[in-house]
């Protein structure tokens, strides 16, 4: 098991308050000294914890043996604003040791699902829109941290969602040649993009350019992506081009859960 | 995979048979994003998705068809080590790369493309691509420099070119002339007429002047009698096909409009006329100084250029004097 080092003077935004006064309170009630050690799922539950604190301003306590699957549920569901405060919450929890990545493997993919439905949601939305504007400040705060996040599995998603939250046009800014992500990041990655090509066709509007040219970025990669990979971007052009993707994303969904799994 | 890959090719199959060009071209996008995947399917023995992707950019009448970031990938394909059967995908797809752009290292990409194009077994259709791809890079002024001086033989060749042939439209500009005809050899500019000379297409205005000019500067004069039956058969083919009206022509290329037909009309009419024009000054001189036999040197020699360049005949000023001994080849009067 990892642990990570949490003390309060690293959190200093908002979410970072309520994580340090929840840190006092275990103080209180533990009587720790200055620096408490926890392990990964822990973090994640404090995450929650701070997260539904911002959401309802009601903090209640989560039992350890329902708050995987709450903490998942609670991601899945989020919407675009507790999406950005999720991944602001575990990116606090994860990067509390000076930016060393400190995270453990649950801690991780919690940050990974969070980013990635974060992406999600910034992808559906129209860069000039006042939607994107009227955002919480949680990605401009992302990108103001002054920790690496390098070694993280959703470094590439971060990055990206730091772009797109910028707000600029068509996603030209994003350097795919610089975008070399882990077989397994990419793999989920490019199905959070079949999703959003998916909803973007249901209601009737394009595929944007930058999802296209990530789409041909990684087919055009030597040697090839994997096939789960290759599958994901071929159903996004399939998407595009006004096809009936149902049946075919049904298979490949079951092997992706597979493979993820 | 296949399940995909085969609801994409059923759809690129609707798309070229409902001939919608703007329709196809608002998803070439998502199109170029796929070329990357047929050409590794290609590579795997299966060559439909390739097929159905150079179909369908062909059916888009859109000579910007691909999109400009497949260009980092379209290069290694024409990489020295990588495989024919890539540099043969990217030979077939160049006619629908935009060739000039903030994207293209163009001196470096036209050598690897030029080199390529000797690397692969010839074929008709990827005659025609090269041919394409060539008028294409050197309507370009900045590009057309550097185009390796052999590229240029590919003309010679003539391929049937399609209707919708980016080529051959932006193939007619001036500087393309100017560039053939600064070749020196007789041959290619006279395939290269034969090939931009077309019922689907009119001719750049400046490219068109320059044609006329050239038909009485390098191809007048009684040696170049086989070449001016040679246009003139052409040219009243073409001008055949545009009597036969619009909707014929629309029905292979439905961009054609009534105005062009008109000053296709006109252009082709007028280079006819030239052509004809030359034959009539030849028969007359030949006629008015059949009595004195002697020909003049300007009838006989187009331009010396040419026969010293390509040593064909090397034919210096000639001196007027009576008698045959220096025309050995006139024909019988």
């Amino acid at each position: 098991m990892q642990f990570t080092t949490l003390t309060p003077y690293t959190i200093s935004t908002h979410i970072g308050d309520i994580v340090s006064r929840i840190y006092q309170q275990l103080k209180q009630i533990n009587g720790s000294p200055n620096t408490i050690q926890l392990n990964s799922k822990t973090i994640a539950i404090l995450a929650l914890w701070a997260i539904q604190f911002e959401i309802s301003n009601k903090p209640r306590l989560i039992n350890d043996q329902s708050s995987s699957t709450q903490l998942w549920g609670q991601i899945h569901t989020a919407n675009s604003v507790s999406g950005a405060i999720y991944l602001d919450a575990l990116l606090h929890c994860i990067k509390v040791n000076h930016g060393q990545v400190t995270g453990g493997p649950a801690l991780e993919q919690a940050t990974m699902v969070a980013s990635l439905h974060l992406l999600h949601a910034l992808s559906g939305v129209d860069p000039v829109s006042t939607v994107l504007r009227g955002m919480p400040q949680h990605p401009v705060r992302i990108s103001s941290h002054h920790s690496n996040f390098r070694g993280l599995l959703c470094y590439h998603t971060i990055n990206m969602i730091q772009i797109l939250s910028a707000g600029k046009q068509e996603g030209h800014s994003i350097g795919w040649t610089v975008h070399k992500p882990h077989p397994q990041e990419r793999t989920l990655f490019t199905n959070t993009l079949v999703q959003v090509a998916g909803e973007l066709r249901e209601s009737q509007r394009k595929v944007p350019c930058w999802i296209l040219r990530s789409v041909l970025r990684s087919l055009s990669l030597n040697p090839p992506p994997p096939t789960l990979v290759v599958v994901n971007c071929l159903l996004i052009i399939a998407i595009d081009l006004g096809c009936d993707v149902s049946s075919a994303r049904s298979t490949t969904l079951d092997q992706r859960y597979v493979c993820v799994k | 995979m296949n399940k995909v890959s085969t609801l994409i090719s059923q759809k690129l199959s609707t798309m070229i048979e409902a001939a919608n060009p703007h329709k196809i071209s608002s998803r070439r996008k998502a199109i170029t994003a796929l070329f990357p995947h047929a050409v590794q399917q290609q590579q795997n023995g299966h060559h439909e998705m390739l097929d159905a992707f150079l179909d369908v950019a062909r059916a888009s009448q859109n000579p910007r068809f691909m999109w400009r970031w497949v260009i980092p990938f379209f290069t290694t394909l024409l990489d020295k080590d990588s495989p024919p059967p890539q540099k043969q995908a990217a030979i077939l797809a160049s006619p629908h790369l935009l060739w000039w752009g903030s994207t293209v290292s163009g001196k470096q990409m036209i050598r690897q493309w030029a080199a390529a194009t000797s690397a692969i077994p010839y074929s008709d259709k990827v005659c025609t691509s090269v041919v394409d791809t060539l008028l294409r890079i050197a309507s370009n002024s900045t590009l057309e420099p550097h185009i390796p001086t052999r590229m240029w033989s590919w003309l010679n060749r003539q391929p049937s070119l399609p209707p919708v042939c980016a080529g051959r439209y932006f193939g007619s500009v001036w500087g393309v002339v100017e560039a053939i005809r600064a070749l020196a050899h007789l041959e290619i500019l006279k395939s290269y007429l034969l090939l931009i000379w077309s019922e689907w297409d009119h001719l750049y205005h400046g490219g068109h002047g320059e044609m006329c000019t050239l038909i009485k500067e390098d191809f007048g004069g009684v040696w170049m009698e086989h070449h001016r039956k040679d246009f003139l058969k052409h040219l009243d083919h073409i001008l055949g096909q545009l009597d036969l009206g619009l909707d014929h022509l629309q029905q292979h290329k439905p961009s054609l409009e009534k105005g062009s037909i008109k000053r296709m009309k006109e252009q082709y009419g007028k280079l006819k006329e030239v052509v004809v024009e030359e034959d009539k000054k030849v028969a007359m001189a030949l006629a008015r100084e059949s009595s004195k036999l002697i020909f003049p040197p300007s009838l006989l020699t187009p331009t010396s250029t040419y026969r010293e360049t390509l040593d064909i005949h090397v034919c210096h000023p000639i001196p007027i004097v009576a008698g045959l001994e220096y025309f050995p080849l006139l024909p019988t009067l």
